[in-house]
């Protein structure tokens, strides 16, 4: 709990340390670390004491670098003693001792590599290379610039990329390639206006004005320093100010302005001093004694030229180094000195030739011919990554594609259906009004006629009982009343048994109408009726009814069709009865494919040519064809009569 | 291969609506088509049967009208026939 407390304390630190004030904020590290925290937690606030007194006091950056390294060496924390290695490196560089510094950056480097900590390898090489960069071995420096500028692509790290960059641009400046180092500076000025890191930015215009006062533009190079300026003075970037008081300096010089380039070059020097900027107090000494010098204040210039000599010297700046012997080769020629003049003179060429030596360029060269292959590989990887995003898209835009397509015929499809759907519907609706009509239209029909039938059943059944009374009035008058008139006897008597033979038929079709079809069975047992009845009420004459025992008693007919066979079947018996004087009249049933009914006698027959049809069978003829029956008549006189009536079923 | 993105899944999500609705639509129509068949045979039972009835009606008045024919033409032959009774009884005595 108490060390995740600190671990949280470390963080908003490490945040707000923008904001605060360096030694506030090492004072607050120093109550954390009174707060006797974990040792991780320790060497953490070792290190970042280390780092705030870098500009402040130097020795006490080491002593915190120093106690941060033991701690880490002791709890064998190697990320803790790889940061404290590099820490003391930048301490060492900032002193300007290039040796340690490159001591304790590969100590670290070889920590990290173990680690495989990339981006604190990439900030080694960086470090590493900016070291070979003062020291004057571009090679060297180039190769690690580059190293940390792939590292830092990679991992798509811009403001470090920029950082890498404006070092590699003051190597191409430090090889005289001033046209390529002001590009570069500018692409990277341009960088740092987008982020708003002012720090850089500031960097990147003394830089810019370096580069166009290299390539004799000092219109374009003032401006950039006074931009350049405006910034350092605004935020207080002193170490920046130093560099760039000097090298305006150097301008106003260059301009003949001695009195105001000596004095900025003093500010420059002094403000180097309180940083303890120990390469910056060499070169601004230099520059100084040069000023001096072109003054002809060769007293003070010799103070400054001997100082910045044996600065450049200790820290090995072999640019400083060779600044400062041909100043003093000057110097001595002012003075007279010509041996002290071939003696720097020599030294100034030695130098010289070893920091250009063409194997230098050609190395150089080498190592940037090895840059633009990566880059162009990384160009082609981007290409190919470009491609297969286009292509993605363009599956993207297919599938899209081939969806709205899709949803097009479903659409289509969906009205189609709900069109069909209403269509079936109304046809429906007209269909179901037209059959409900219909059925209404019968309905009523049917009513109707049912009820004239009943009026007409009525009716019937009042004749009927008319019929009665007639034939009971009939039969009180014949045995009321003697009555001796055989003819009137006669008469009555056969009005009677017509009468009656009226009401018969009067319910045979009260019967017929009651049933809606009527059976051969029904048929059957009528006609069986008729016949025993026939047999009754004629003496001499025998009858036979015979019925085919195969035919199906289910057969039926519509009341007309079974009425009309019935009075067929009537109207022939009583015709044989009546006139062919039989002694045998036969009825027969039979199924020959068609229902048959055949009526036969024994009678005296008659002359089919020569007798004349009476109602009685055209009426036979006439119910045969309503019912769709054939019916034949055959007669031969003194063999007898044959009806046959063939039924279709 | 096949891409998705946002507009791509609504479009899905489209698709898959139209095709419920497809569906639901298409089983309405199925089930109403039935439902209009059963409903058509109903009704057509029932005019057969109006049918049916009116037939036997028919066919009773055609029974009737026969039946009516053939009365009128026995109930002319009694009338007839008394009357000759008639005129026999007035002309000679029983």
């Amino acid at each position: 709990m108490y060390k995740g407390f600190l671990s949280i304390l470390l963080f908003v630190f490490s945040f707000c340390c923008f904001s605060q004030n360096k030694l506030k904020i090492i004072d607050s590290l120093k109550l954390v670390i009174a707060k006797n925290p974990s040792d991780s937690i320790r060497i953490n606030a070792y290190s970042d004491i280390c780092w705030y007194y870098r500009n402040i006091s130097i020795d006490s950056a080491f002593a915190y670098g120093d106690l941060a390294l033991q701690l880490s060496k002791k709890i064998n924390n190697k990320l803790g003693e790889a940061q404290a290695y590099n820490d003391i490196g930048i301490l060492h560089y900032d002193l300007a001792e290039y040796r340690k510094s490159m001591d304790y950056y590969k100590k670290s480097l070889v920590i990290r590599s173990k680690l495989r900590d990339t981006m604190g390898i990439a900030a080694l090489y960086n470090k590493i290379g900016l070291v070979h960069q003062n020291t004057f071995k571009m090679d060297s420096a180039i190769f690690f610039a580059t190293k940390a500028l792939k590292i830092y692509e990679i991992k798509n790290h811009t403001r470090y990329v920029t950082f890498v960059k404006n070092n590699i641009a003051n190597i191409y400046k430090g090889l005289k390639q001033y046209k390529k180092a002001l590009n570069t500076h500018l692409e990277i000025a341009q960088e740092n206006e987008r982020n708003k890191d002012y720090l850089q930015l500031t960097r990147s215009y003394n830089n810019i004005a370096n580069a166009y006062l290299f390539l004799k533009d000092t219109v374009r190079s003032i401006e950039y320093y006074k931009k350049s300026i405006t910034l350092a003075e605004k935020f207080d970037y002193k170490r920046e100010l130093a560099a760039l008081y000097n090298n305006y300096g150097s301008v106003l010089l260059g301009k003949k302005q001695y009195k105001e380039a000596i004095d900025l070059t003093s500010q420059s020097l002094k403000l180097r001093k309180e940083l303890e900027d120990n390469y910056g107090i060499a070169s601004t000494s230099l520059h100084l004694a040069g000023l001096h010098l072109n003054k002809r204040d060769f007293n003070k210039a010799k103070n400054h030229l001997y100082f910045g000599a044996k600065l450049s010297k200790n820290i090995d700046a072999n640019e400083l180094k060779i600044d400062a012997y041909d100043k003093l080769s000057s110097y001595h020629a002012f003075k007279n000195n010509p041996d002290s003049v071939i003696y720097y003179k020599e030294l100034f060429k030695t130098l010289k030739d070893t920091i250009y030596s063409n194997q230098v360029i050609k190395e150089v060269a080498e190592v940037q011919e090895k840059y633009d292959t990566a880059e162009r590989e990384r160009q082609i990887l981007s290409q190919r990554a470009d491609i297969a995003e286009n292509e993605l898209n363009l599956n993207k835009k297919n599938t899209q594609l081939i969806g709205l397509v899709l949803a097009i015929v479903l659409l289509c499809i969906l009205t189609y259906l709900i069109y069909n759907q209403q269509r079936l519907k109304n046809l429906q609706l007209k269909k179901e009004s037209e059959l409900k009509q219909a059925l209404i239209r019968i309905e009523t029909q049917n009513r109707l006629q049912k009820q004239r039938l009943q009026i007409s059943r009525d009716l019937h059944d009042n004749i009927g009982a008319q019929l009665t009374f007639i034939i009971s009035s009939i039969e009180s008058l014949q045995y009321g009343f003697k009555i001796t008139n055989n003819k009137i006897t006669s008469k009555l008597y056969h009005i009677s048994a017509f009468t009656k033979e009226t009401i018969y038929e009067l319910r045979d079709t009260i019967w017929a109408m009651n049933k809606s079809d009527i059976t051969l069975d029904d048929l059957q047992s009528r006609i069986s009726n008729f016949v025993k009845k026939a047999n009754i009420h004629s003496n001499g004459i025998d009858f036979k009814f015979i019925v085919d025992t195969n035919i199906s008693k289910e057969i039926k007919f519509t009341s007309v069709k079974g009425m009309n066979i019935y009075r067929i079947v009537q109207e022939a018996i009583n015709n044989s009865i009546k006139y062919s004087e039989a002694e045998l009249i036969s009825v027969e049933i039979s199924n020959n494919n068609n229902l048959e009914i055949d009526i036969n006698d024994d009678g005296k027959g008659f002359d089919e040519n020569k007798t004349q049809y009476g109602n009685g069978l055209n009426n036979m003829k006439k119910r045969a064809q309503e019912i769709g029956a054939d019916l034949n008549l055959k007669s031969k006189v003194g063999i007898g009569t044959s009806i046959k009536l063939k039924i279709i079923t | 291969m096949i891409a998705f993105d946002v507009f791509s899944i609504i479009i899905g999500l489209f698709l898959v609506v139209l095709l419920v609705f497809i569906i639901k639509i298409f089983y309405n129509t199925t089930r109403y088509r039935n439902q209009i068949y059963l409903s058509e045979i109903s009704l057509c039972n029932l005019f057969v049967k109006e049918t049916e009835k009116s037939q036997i009606v028919n066919n009773n008045f055609k029974l009737v009208d026969d039946l009516n024919e053939s009365l009128i033409c026995r109930l002319l032959k009694i009338t007839k026939e008394l009357l000759s009774i008639q005129n026999l009884i007035f002309e000679k005595p029983f």
